[in-house]
């Protein structure tokens, strides 16, 4: 747990910076309800990769239980200028009750990270073709979604800036 | 699993000490501690010197480069850990009192006890034995109380604060040999994690919190200072000893506040340059203290060299640890940073997520070995739809098992998938792949299955040879015109019964075959070919068939018995199948042909439209025809990312598969998704000056685009059979036994007119192309007309239409149920207690049940009300029935 000096807002905890990340937070169960009911259920192993880096297939992860891990490959400047890719690096331990993937399920690009299991996971994926139904059937709700990742992503976007302008000075 | 951990923990730190050589360490160094607290009393400048000149010295730079190793042999741990080892702690959480201000705790008694040396401890040796009896025996009640390292060690430990500041980026990395298991007992605790727990400690969100770590590395290098340049008393008197150390402390934390506030850095790195400040300043004092010990033990007095080096070691040293603990905290900062941009869900969702989790408990699971993935099916759900549903790339094509697009091997379960039909049958025994394979769109699971969805190769050839087949041995040559399903279904089926005749199949196109319903996917697509053959090229080598591609038959000579290539070749045979398949229709529009107008009925028109796409950077597409293939079409376009509007002459898409309500649902959900149907709308010309730029309709309206494509229904080839004498209409006519007019010619598939009708659909192709080969070998088989249905499955739009999809007098009644918000529509056409029809829009679970329902002319009267009422899982199937009747005695069984 840590606190951001960098942010903007320094008086936030981390706790405040955590909920202003929860996914459609007045959501209430019904709605909800509507979403799992056209997502699958997906289980991994310990050592799965549930996503790979370079994927580009547009789906979202829900993580119903479990622990994974975000793995980048680190690069590393030679001599020669060059970066190279030099190994995986541990970015990020995700736990369950995290949304992930949702940068590539947004625009397509291929992700910058390699998820995967470290404990038996159970995950509930959505991928475009679901949504597009999902869509047709619930345009209300699907645009509340797409609106709230974007308002999540420009969040994300905001606190790298911050983090970037704090090591640049 | 992860071999590089960024920041590893106890556990990811490799031990080359064994336990018991702890032990036997902890062992030396709780009896050296209690001896020199004894000899204290005995003989105080013994253990004043063994102390204060020899012990206390050694211990910055211990815990500066290896902090684990005091961390495991401190007596005070020892003793603290002791109760917990030999299991008789009460191992009580510490009370939040406690929690909360034992750091402050342990730097108050610090910053006490460093100045008192000066005055009392340094001099004094029962004061010395006491205060070392203090430090041996309150671990020992905190660690009798409370849990885990709680009571002392990672609490109120005055050399914890020294610890935490100068071991946080350590040189040497010893695990902490005591917490197995950890008991979670502190906050950010040193020895769970040494490299990240000051770093956490500096970023913690609670301002005491991380101020304390502050506010004691700013005083730190004060103190040091303050105890070496402040004379000891009775030099000074000891309140003015107290006040000038008090001095010095406030102006290093003044220094430290001023730094924080001005300078452009992180308070953690001012507190890194803080303690580096204080560890070259200790030794600035202590290495040439420490020469004088070594003078006064040893005898050897140490050249002045070797003073400059030890302090450009200890230099040399901090500078390393500053650098690395800088950059320690950039890849701290970005792992946090992307912990806490994670999206996570709400507790409302978490709540649902365990409910829903409790629906689908008592799903099966379906492991795609090769795929990595394992998925929970739901009920009625095949292997191909919970692979897409899944993001597995599957191809597809019939969806009903006749094309042979999408074979997967069940590694294990085969039992718990549903039964094998006699369409998936025939299709298994062309593709001669393992006994393992099913088609994963036939495959209902039922229980636990593995699957690869790369099939396997028969471990010894199959041979699909029907065995005690009354062949005619005078056939010897049989010549089959038509490279498509029709034509290949035949020659497969002439092989099986007939193991000597030449076959030759000739084919105008320059692939051999591929799946046909999988064309749309080549405009989207980036795969090409790739996936798209049904069959190896080695197929036809196996089945000694002789396989002429990009071939064009110029004549037949019925009399003769021959036929003439394009090239003059010409060709015996003993019977003559004739599968040329269909073209596109082509309505007379003005100005079709301009760059830009397609059809799309062969692999390479499709590929043709993406090429043009790409080349021309194409928008907008319209779309002549809302049939099967031009909604497929269309929505091939607009997954390729144009704009696509589709036109269609009645008033409602898909007129021969749908009534107008099911019409009307399905323009409405294209509509959601993007495609617009334009209904009651007919090309009249197409305009442009280099390329298609406009589509005019012949009501005056005008559509832009620069794809105009043309999906207007097909036309059988017949004119090769027309001007050998052949009797044609619509197609070439045929009998039950696929016979032409002429005697020795046979006909099948989309060419074939059978009844007064063209179908051009695969199913119909391949029963049809399977009578005909019976009668060429001299077999007698009769075609049975079969029901036609039609799937389309575009982007969430499950749609399938089965046989009479009306009711058609009055004696014929018709179920209808819907949803307009969810864009569903059932339909069920009942005549004579049987099902003769359905229509389905987004209801995949039922399509096989319905289907074989109305193949299998079941009859329905006994659940009408249960079809009426929406319940039509009641039309599973016998199995499937079966183990349903098993677990509800409410559910009726159908009749048969």
């Amino acid at each position: 747990m840590v606190s951001f000096p960098f942010f903007d807002d320094s008086d936030a905890t981390v706790a405040d910076f955590e909920k202003e990340l929860i996914l459609l937070p007045e959501w209430g169960s019904s709605n909800w309800n509507k979403l799992l009911e056209i997502t699958q259920t997906q289980m991994y192993s310990s050592g799965d990769v549930v996503v790979r880096a370079g994927s580009t297939e547009r789906c979202l992860y829900i993580v119903a239980f479990g622990t994974l891990t975000l793995l980048i490959n680190r690069k590393k400047r030679l001599l020669d200028g060059l970066n190279r890719t030099h190994k995986s690096a541990l970015i990020t331990s995700i736990t369950s009750g995290s949304v992930i993937n949702e940068q590539t399920f947004l625009d397509g690009k291929p992700s910058p990270a390699t998820i995967q299991a470290v404990t038996e996971c159970q995950l509930l994926y959505l991928n475009a073709d679901s949504f597009a139904q999902f869509t047709v059937r619930h345009p209300e709700l699907a645009c509340a979604i797409l609106s709230d990742l974007g308002r999540l992503l420009s969040l994300q976007i905001r606190r790298m800036a911050s983090l970037l302008a704090y090591y640049s000075e | 699993m992860i071999k590089n951990p960024t920041f590893p923990n106890y556990l990811q730190i490799p031990s080359v000490v064994p336990r018991r050589a702890w032990h036997f360490a902890r062992l030396m160094t709780i009896g050296l501690a209690y001896g020199i607290a004894i000899t204290a009393f005995i003989r105080p400048q013994a253990a004043l010197f063994i102390f204060w000149k020899m012990i206390i010295p050694i211990l910055p730079v211990l815990f500066f480069v290896g902090p684990g190793i005091w961390r495991n042999i401190c007596p005070m741990a020892a003793l603290n850990q002791t109760p917990r080892l030999f299991r008789f702690s009460r191992a009580l959480t510490a009370p939040d009192w406690l929690r909360n201000n034992a750091y402050l705790i342990g730097i108050v008694m610090f910053l006490i006890i460093v100045p008192t040396r000066k005055a009392l401890f340094n001099s004094n040796g029962p004061a010395l034995g006491l205060l070392l009896l203090f430090a041996l025996t309150t671990p020992l009640i905190g660690g009798y109380f409370f849990k885990g390292k709680s009571g002392w060690c990672s609490s109120i430990c005055p050399l914890l604060p020294v610890q935490r500041l100068y071991g946080q980026t350590p040189f040497v990395r010893v695990p902490n040999n005591y917490c197995q298991p950890c008991v979670g007992c502190a906050k950010n605790c040193y020895d769970f994690n040494p490299n990240t727990a000051n770093l956490a400690d500096q970023y913690d969100p609670d301002r005491r919190y991380s101020g304390y770590r502050r506010f004691f590395a700013g005083t730190f290098p004060g103190l040091i200072a303050a105890f070496y340049l402040t004379p000891d008393p009775p030099k000074i008197t000891v309140q003015a000893m107290y006040l000038q150390i008090i001095m010095f402390v406030l102006i290093s934390l003044g220094i430290f506040l001023i730094l924080d506030t001005f300078l452009k850095a992180s308070s953690f790195r001012i507190t890194t340059l803080f303690g580096a400040i204080a560890l070259n300043y200790y030794y600035v004092f202590n290495i040439p203290s420490m020469a004088n010990t070594i003078h006064h033990v040893f005898g050897v007095t140490l050249p002045t060299w070797v003073l400059w080096g030890a302090h450009l070691t200890i230099f040399a040293l901090s500078s390393v640890w500053i650098f690395r603990t800088y950059r320690k905290e950039r890849l701290y900062v970005r792992k946090s940073v992307a912990q806490s941009s994670e999206v996570r869900s709400s507790r409302i969702l978490t709540n649902s997520i365990i409910a829903h989790q409790s629906k689908i408990a008592n799903h099966p699971e379906v492991n795609f070995k090769s795929e990595g993935k394992r998925v929970l099916a739901a009920p009625g759900c095949n292997l191909l739809e919970l692979a897409e549903r899944n993001g597995m790339h599957l191809e597809a094509g019939c969806r009903m098992g006749v094309c042979g697009a999408d074979p997967v091997a069940i590694l294990d379960g085969m039992g718990n998938l549903s039964k094998i039909s006699s369409d998936e049958q025939s299709t298994l025994d062309r593709l001669g792949l393992a006994e393992n394979t099913r088609m994963a769109c036939c495959a209902r699971v039922k229980g636990p299955v593995t699957v690869s969805l790369k099939p396997e190769k028969p471990k010894i050839a199959r041979s699909s040879s029907i065995i005690g087949f009354r062949y005619d041995p005078d056939i010897r040559h049989v010549v089959v015109i038509g490279n498509g399903i029709a034509g290949i279904t035949a020659a497969d089926h002439i092989r099986r019964r007939h193991p000597d005749c030449q076959i030759h199949v000739i084919g105008r196109e320059n692939h051999h075959l591929y799946n046909r319903m999988g064309l749309a996917r080549l405009i989207y697509g980036r795969s090409a070919m790739q996936g798209l053959y049904l069959m190896p090229d080695s197929w036809y080598d196996e089945h000694q068939i002789t396989c002429w591609l990009n071939t064009h038959v110029s004549h037949i000579d019925a009399q003769a018995k021959t036929i003439e290539l394009a090239d003059g070749e010409m060709l015996p045979y003993d019977r003559l199948v004739l599968a040329t398949g269909s073209r596109s229709t082509i309505p007379s529009i003005e100005g079709y042909g301009l760059p830009g107008s397609f059809v799309l009925r062969e692999a390479d028109d499709a590929m043709q439209i993406r090429h043009f796409a790409q080349k021309y950077g194409s928008r907008r597409a319209v779309v002549a025809g809302g049939g099967l293939l031009g909604l497929e079409a269309a929505y091939a376009l607009h997954k390729f990312g144009l704009d696509v509007q589709v036109l269609e002459r009645s008033v409602w898409p898909m007129r021969r598969q749908l009534d107008e309500r099911g019409g009307n649902f399905l323009m409405a959900y294209l509509a959601a998704i993007g495609i617009t149907v334009v209904t009651e709308a007919e090309t009249a010309q197409v305009r442009g000056s280099e390329r298609i730029e406009q589509v005019v309709l012949k009501d005056g309206r005008t559509l832009d685009c620069e794809i105009f494509l043309v999906c207007a229904g097909i036309k059988p080839n017949i004119e090769l059979a027309a001007e050998a004498g052949i009797l044609t209409k619509n197609g070439i006519l045929v009998d039950d036994e696929m016979r032409t007019n002429i005697v020795d010619i046979f006909a099948a598939g989309d060419v074939a007119e059978y009844g007064g009708q063209v179908y051009g659909l695969w199913p119909i192709a391949v029963a049809q192309a399977e009578t005909a080969a019976v009668n060429v070998v001299g077999g007698k088989k009769s075609y049975v007309e079969i029901t036609p249905s039609t799937m389309l499955k575009v982007a969430g739009v499950d749609l399938l239409s089965v046989g009479q999809f009306e009711a058609r007098s009055s004696f014929e009644t018709e179920i209808v149920l819907e949803d307009e918000a969810q864009h569903l529509y059932r339909k069920l056409v009942i005549a004579d207690g049987k099902i003769v029809g359905a229509i389905l829009l987004g209801y995949p679970e039922h399509n096989a049940a319905v289907t074989a329902a109305i193949r299998e002319q079941r009859s329905v009267d006994h659940v009408l009300s249960y079809l009426t009422a929406g319940n039509w899982a009641v039309l599973a199937d016998s199995d499937e029935e079966a183990d349903r009747a098993e677990q509800s005695a409410v559910v009726p069984h159908l009749a048969h």
